[in-house]
């Protein structure tokens, strides 16, 4: 039982952590929140699923096409809609509300209503403590973990890294470096929507496919970055741990509803007596 | 003389008469579901000018329907569970709302401006789980029928429509005072620099509170409007995206002048409408007239008919020297 | 009495130390300096003096009274106005509704008064905006009251900061680089405003940098740097002062 728990409360952990790394990522570099972020996490799964069973790839290539895509459409949706809007907080958000509206209605009109799953490459269940876990929680945890520990390596280490973070905090000044702020706004969005797409992907084998699952991800994204404070990436992984732990015991005693409303709280907790979040720095 | 405080010209009168006789005479010449799309017009304008009492002072708010809500609900519930008459559960919706808005703004008055739309979200989202949850006194997902009429025996649209009608010409009366009062001038002064109007004497919270009470005051009543004619409320009568439309309104009306809110919302409500006929297409129309707006005209209707008309006008002075 | 009188102000950002043991005291009537190297800490001073920062220690008095806690409309409403260093003002407001707004005080209406506009209101108002009038005629922003605060020139905006403040009332006004960006015309007519402001009975306190302005209308200058004090007397002792002049120059071999 409290295995159970353990494997869905991570499950959800990391599936939120992905959407939320990459919002943040997107807020503290480009002032932007990108409501939208949900309808990424969505055509992740939504081009997999074609891709397999209309042009019948398998699940892996199906994946990795998916999140290509999606990240390409970060890029292009960065820089046709959001890049005007960098800094200007309210525009922004409503170009985002835009383009989620938008979004989720042509996801309704190549989806379809009707809820279907993605197959998952592995099948079957391993035992571990005295829990069933099946193969695509599995495969979304390994991913999940492998993903997360390569993000933090690149923005640690690597030149990019190093580049996003100057223009985090001083976007001039990273200028005056001779770092191109215009291509590392458009990477980072790259990469936030491909994270998305990540997570749709995995999720997709787990839970269903539909055009509006995007929503619940978005808000959870929501309050994970609140908590955990915007613009600090560690501070999001944190508070996914937290909130997804949080909703998957309460929505088991209680119901998933009651949980969001408890998250919820905890967010307008958190911003009133500590603003900038638990490690934030924006 | 303030230039705001100087009476609007005579040439408005006429244009006023117009449309106001064609909004009377509305309901007797259409089809009663034209008479529907315009009273959720009515209450959507209210929505969105009351909305802009706060959004002027530079907040954004995402709870303004959750004020509309409480409203509703108050309203309802009064009038169901204690039988009280339509009069009390009308004030007490908006007076209720009212309350719940100024604790919003006190207890959130420490954290950073861009923070606010965060918390307000928050607010949303609780007051949902509230209304979905607390089955014994809201109908928890099912919500609430049978809900007694504005004015029983007088229940047609038709009704409904003069009613609603006239509490919306004297809500935009009310505000309309509001905004040619001192009061008005300084909670735009907050929006356009803080600092600066705390420096000058200007208490920026109690101001924001009066702004954001006083417009989900408005809000309540409305909500409460809504709730008795429709007969019917539910936590899904009341959409996260409900909030989300107030404020599209509200920036592409434009918030710098008065009557912004006003064209926000029939233009974007009618488009809605409108936009029903195309079937499918109708959430990817209103989106994308939603994009080429803000893209395009970021201070709005109102600052672009403002912009046109300083660039037409005779008034682009020389700045003489007075030494 | 002393009108403004400033106690062992420190001030820390984190670990960064902005003001040091600061003393300022200012008898009513004077027209008192600040000046210093850029960087010095006058702004942050003036932040904290009108409720901006809270200091990381020391007390602010205004009349006797401690206003060390009080947020910045509440020192204002005591009497102390500050303007800002980077131009604030109501930028899509016309001349003439800026200083409307900025008569909140003198128009001592309470809220619902406001919102009601009730007749005795509107007679209050009526001598609160004949006050602000005069200010206006006085800053010689006349021609210009119809225009919107953003499209004047920038010695114009300069001018109509001051008003602002005037039009608040206040018993100190603390002016911020009051000339920044000025002609020598712009400055002549600044000055001669400020000599205006103080015949009315207010109290400056000026940041300047322009040493012409500042040695010609004060009566007593302090001299700040790193955040602490480090000279303090009238124009002439400060002129020939050696802390003062290194503080500007930095140390040279050749005394001047």
């Amino acid at each position: 039982m409290i295995t159970q728990l353990i494997i869905n409360g991570l499950v959800l952990s990391l599936m939120i952590a992905l959407m939320s790394v990459g919002m943040t990522l997107v807020f503290s570099i480009l002032r932007v929140v990108n409501f939208a972020h949900g309808e990424f996490y969505m055509f992740g799964a939504v081009i997999a699923f074609f891709a397999i069973n209309k042009a019948g790839m398998g699940y892996i290539e199906a994946s990795i096409l998916a999140i290509a895509t999606v990240g390409l459409m970060g890029w292009v949706a960065n820089r046709l809609v959001f890049r005007r809007f960098h800094g200007k907080l309210i525009e922004g958000c409503i170009a985002a509300v835009a383009l989620s509206i938008g979004f989720q209605q042509v996801g309704w009109i190549i989806f379809g209503p009707k809820q279907k799953i993605l197959p998952a490459p592995l099948t079957g269940s391993v035992k571990i403590f005295g829990a069933s876990v099946t193969a695509e929680r599995l495969l979304l945890i390994g991913v999940s973990l492998v993903v997360i520990f390569g993000l933090a390596w690149l923005i640690r280490f690597t030149k990019l890294g190093k580049s996003m973070r100057a223009v985090q905090q001083d976007s001039e000044a990273a200028l005056t470096l001779g770092i191109s702020v215009k291509w590392v706004a458009g990477l980072t969005f790259a990469i936030a929507t491909a994270l998305a797409a990540l997570a749709g992907t995995l999720m997709g084998t787990v839970y269903n496919v539909s055009p509006i699952m995007g929503m619940l991800p978005l808000t959870f994204a929501f309050i994970v970055i609140v908590v955990g404070g915007m613009g600090s990436v560690m501070g999001a992984l944190v508070a996914a741990l937290i909130i997804g732990f949080q909703h998957s015991l309460t929505s088991t005693f209680w119901g998933p509803q009651f949980a969001l409303g408890l998250s919820l709280a905890l967010a307008i907790l958190v911003l009133i007596l500590r603003p900038r979040g638990l490690m934030g720095n924006a | 003389m303030p230039n705001f405080i100087k009476k609007t010209g005579g040439k408005l009168v006429i244009p006023i008469v117009i449309i106001g006789g064609l909004l009377l005479a509305l309901p007797l010449l259409g089809r009663a579901y034209y008479t529907h799309i315009f009273i959720l017009i009515f209450l959507n304008i209210i929505l969105a000018m009351s909305y802009r009492l706060l959004y002027v002072t530079g907040l954004v708010s995402f709870c303004h329907v959750t004020f509309y809500a409480i409203g509703a609900y108050t309203s309802t519930i009064l009038a169901i569970k204690l039988g009280l008459p339509f009069g009390i559960c009308f004030l007490a919706g908006g007076i209720v709302a009212a309350i719940c808005a100024a604790f919003l703004i006190l207890a959130t008055s420490r954290a950073r401006g861009s923070y606010f739309f965060l918390i307000s979200f928050g607010f949303l989202g609780v007051m949902n789980t509230v209304f979905m949850q607390w089955r014994n006194l809201t109908g928890g997902s099912s919500g609430i029928t049978n809900i007694p009429p504005i004015i029983s025996g007088f229940d047609t649209v038709i009704y409904n429509y003069y009613i609603i009608f006239a509490f919306t010409i004297l809500a935009l009366i009310i505000m309309y005072l509001l905004d040619r009062s001192r009061f008005g001038a300084e909670i735009v002064a907050i929006g356009e620099a803080e600092d600066l109007a705390s420096t000058i004497g200007i208490n920026i919270v109690r101001h924001r509170v009066m702004a954001c009470a006083i417009g989900a005051l408005f809000a309540g009543f409305a909500g409460s409007l809504f709730a008795h004619y429709e007969g019917f409320i539910a936590p899904t009568s009341f959409p996260m995206w409900t909030t989300i439309y107030i404020l599209s309104w509200c920036v592409i009306g434009g918030v710098r002048k008065y009557w912004g809110p006003i064209v926000g919302a029939v233009l974007m409500t009618a488009i809605i409408e409108y936009g029903r006929m195309m079937g499918e297409w109708h959430a990817i129309f209103y989106a994308a007239v939603l994009l080429a707006v803000i893209m395009a005209m970021p201070n709005g209707i109102v600052g672009l008919v403002d912009s046109l008309r300083v660039r037409f006008s005779k008034r682009l002075t020389r700045v003489k020297k007075p030494y | 009495m002393e009108l403004l009188k400033a106690v062992k102000i420190t001030k820390y950002f984190g670990g960064l130390e902005a003001l040091k043991d600061l003393d300022l005291s200012m008898e009513s009537g004077e027209i008192a300096g600040l000046i210093g190297p850029n960087g010095a800490g006058k702004s942050t001073f003036f932040n904290v003096i009108s409720g901006v920062y809270k200091p990381t220690s020391g007390r602010v008095f205004f009349q006797g009274e401690d206003i060390t806690d009080m947020k910045t409309h509440t020192t204002a409403e005591k009497g102390l106005v500050r303007t800002f260093q980077a131009t604030r003002l109501f930028s899509d407001l016309s001349v003439n509704d800026n200083i409307y707004v900025a008569c909140h005080i003198p128009s001592k209406t309470n809220l619902i008064g406001d919102i009601l506009g009730l007749p005795l209101i509107k007679h209050r108002e009526g001598e609160a905006w004949q006050n602000a009038m005069d200010i206006v005629k006085m800053s010689g922003l006349e021609a210009v009251s119809q225009d919107l605060a953003r499209n004047l020139p920038h010695g114009y905006q300069r001018v109509l900061g001051m008003a602002i403040a005037l039009a608040a009332k206040p018993k100190l006004l603390c002016l911020d680089e009051p000339v920044t960006g000025m002609n020598g015309e712009e400055i002549r007519f600044m000055m001669g405003l400020i000599e205006k402001v103080r015949q009315q009975g207010i109290s400056i306190l000026l940041i300047e940098h322009t040493m012409k302005v500042v040695m010609g209308i004060c009566d007593r200058i302090t001299v700040i740097n790193f955040g602490r004090k480090i000279a303090e007397g009238k124009p002439d002792e400060i002129q020939g002062n050696e802390a003062v002049i290194e503080a500007y120059l930095g140390r040279s071999e050749d005394a001047p």
